[in-house]
Formats: C-alpha cells, structure tokens, sequence
C-alpha cells in the first residue's frame, strides 16, 4: 500500500515545526492566485513563509486573526522504503529541506495506519464481498471505506448489517448489539475542483501509459 | 526498476491551442499531446539519455524507486484548505433533509444518523472542520449530523437531537 502524506502549515499554531499528517485514501483548482503563492512558498525559508501566509491571509483573505489557515500538500510515498528513505523522499516531494525535517515519526505513524486500516477492513469485509457478489459501483466502495473509518474512528463497537441490496436506503445500517442505527452517507465536494484534478490524472495515466509502451525497461 | 513519480502541475501553464485546462476542456487528442510531453521528459529524467527541457507547465516532480507497480505517476495536490464552506455546507445538509421520510421508511431502525464526509488530501473537498462549528444553530429531522474527515480520522457532531 502507498502513503498518502498531507503537509500541512498550520497558521493558526504559529509554530516554525513542519506537521506531516499519515493517511490511507482508498484509490480513489485551486484559482491561479492560489498556485502562485505555492510557487512563492517554496523558494522562502520556513519563517518568511509564515510571514508571507499572515499577509495573505489578513489583506487578501480578510481573515481575522484566530481563524485557522491551512496549506495543504498532499504526494505518494512508497511504505516499502526505509525510515530514513521516506524522509528523504518527503524532502523531496514536499521540496523541504532534509535537515528542516527534523523527527516525524515515521515509524510510529506507519504502525498506527496499518492498525486503522486493518480495523477498517475487517469491519466492512463482508459488505465488500456483498458489493463484489452484486456488482456494484466503484463509488459504493468509496462509502465503504468512509464508513469503516468512521466506525472505527467514534466511540462505541459497531457491526456493519449487509443489506437486501445495493440500492437500499439509508446508504448503512450498523448495530451495536441494542440499537439499530441507519446512517445516510454524503461528501462535501467542490466539483469545480474535483473534475480539474480528474482531468490532469487522466493526463498523467495517459503519460504512464504511453512511457511503458514506448520503454519496456522502465 | 518500479518508481513513484510525484508531478506538482501549475494549472494556470497548463496549456495548448489557446486553451487552459482550468478554463476548457481539453480533446482526447489534446491530451494525448500534453502526455506525450510529461512521458518524454520523465523518459530523459529516468534513463539520463537526451535530455529534454522540463515543461513549464511542471513544478516539482521527485522520483522513488520503491513502487510496487512498475510505474506509478502521481499528482501532487497543494492548495489552501478552505473555510468559507458554510454554504455548500448547508446546501448538501438541506438537500438530505428534503429527503429524510424516503431514509426512515420501511425500515426498523432506532436512530437515523447523517455523515458528511470531507477529505482532507484532496483540493476538491479539503475543508476546515472547526470553521462549522462556531455560531452553528442546526436543527435537523436527523438524530445526529457528523461530520468526517476521512484522512486524519477527525469528526465533529455538528447537530444531536437532544
């Protein structure tokens, strides 16, 4: 399985330290003036850059002060590397330097992604081999595996019902061995944004594509 | 060898026959010739043969070599995550509400709960949990309204009947 690492500048922390945040997704734009402050963040050092996101963010944003701001990065990394490879590759994907990076952890946040992922899969097993069995669409597994992080995320033990079909409603039905609890599942998507990032995937497959064929060797 | 390509692309570069590819849509020809570009440059990066300018239209891009696959373009996303959902917010709550009696119908069920689910590794639903928290004044037909970030695992019960 690949990692997903999101890197997030927390402004509203003031703090000069770098948050890696670990992530599994299941396989599943920003306006221009947004695009050129990335390309001005990456050439300051850590401290102008947060003095360059005040300003963004109180003259252009018109945000007060408290309210939290986050710049998010998000790359692949491979979990077959070593700790210090996957720095390495952070330093270079999130063009950091490798000494800025300091401790992240990597280890500690490897093991407890394997333990949710691992909570989440066996809670919803069953129903994917019920999506499996009824040839259901990709975006039922997508719920799927909302639905397992959910569960394993909230207070409580839930199982997961399998229901007489793929299109019953509400989307799930759990139980905690007393109370029978529907749950209607929804994202919140920009789909502006959502088709851009489609659009340019759809481009770098096409790449991949294209340099396998033509380079068998890669 | 099996890589991992991470590519950052700057959309508003990103273009061909006076279109750019945040204003139109691209043709599948089109996007063939923009492949062809990014396959040519990551060819001459990884064999070290001709070399190829990198396309401007390209940020960053870092290879790995441990990819089980045997290769593996990936886009970076970096963006501002936002916070001035309040709207889209309430419009996906509002549209459910319109049609709680279908959820609650033929079924024996204690309590009817709504997840929302944002993501917090996509610019398309990367979002600020707290910003919906403060002054919200829900009521719902729902027992309960949570919502989900399904990345960091975070979530916030933003209505629960009393």
């Amino acid at each position: 399985m690949n990692l997903v690492l999101s890197y997030q500048f927390r402004k509203a922390v003031q703090k000069k330290s770098i948050r890696l945040a670990v992530g599994f997704r299941s396989f599943e734009l920003y306006k221009k003036r947004i695009m050129n402050l990335q390309e001005i963040l990456d050439k300051l050092t850590l401290e102008d850059r947060q003095i360059v996101i005040d300003h963004f963010v109180h003259n252009l944003l018109g945000q007060t002060r408290g309210e939290p701001v986050i710049i998010r990065r998000a790359v692949k990394i491979s979990t077959l590397s070593t700790e210090a490879e996957i720095l390495k590759e952070i330093s270079q994907a999130f063009n950091i330097p490798f000494e800025q990076l300091g401790n992240q952890y990597v280890k500690e946040k490897l093991g407890e992604m394997r333990s949710q992922f691992e909570r989440s899969e066996a809670l919803i097993t069953s129903y994917k081999a019920f999506l499996l069995k009824n040839k259901a669409k990709e975006g039922k597994y997508e719920e799927a595996y909302d639905i397992g992080k959910f569960l394993i995320s909230i207070e409580g033990e839930y199982r997961l019902d399998i229901p007489e079909s793929t299109a019953s409603i509400p989307d799930f039905i759990v139980s905690d061995g007393v109370k029978r609890i529907g749950i209607e599942h929804t994202r919140l998507i920009n789909h502006e944004s959502k088709m851009l990032v489609k659009e340019t995937q759809n481009i770098l497959k096409r790449a991949e594509q294209q340099l396998l064929q033509h380079n068998s060797q890669l | 060898m099996n890589q991992i390509i991470n590519i950052s692309i700057n959309y508003s570069k990103l273009n061909l026959n006076g279109k750019n590819i945040a204003v139109e849509r691209f043709s599948i020809q089109e996007k063939g010739t923009i492949a062809g570009f990014i396959g040519t440059y990551i060819e001459s990066l990884l064999t070290g043969d001709t070399p190829v300018y990198k396309p401007e239209f390209i940020d960053n891009i870092s290879v790995s070599d441990r990819s089980k696959h045997p290769l593996n373009i990936n886009l970076n996303e970096h963006y501002l995550a936002k916070s001035d959902f309040e709207n889209l917010f309430y419009k996906t709550i509002k549209a459910k509400e319109e049609k709680y009696h279908s959820y609650i119908n033929n079924t024996s069920l204690d309590k009817l709960w709504l997840l929302i689910v944002a993501s917090g590794v996509s610019s398309a639903s990367s979002y600020i949990l707290e910003s919906i928290t403060a002054g919200n004044k829900l009521t719902s037909q729902f027992d309960r309204i949570i919502l989900f970030d399904n990345f960091s695992h975070e979530y916030i019960n933003v209505y629960q009947k009393p």
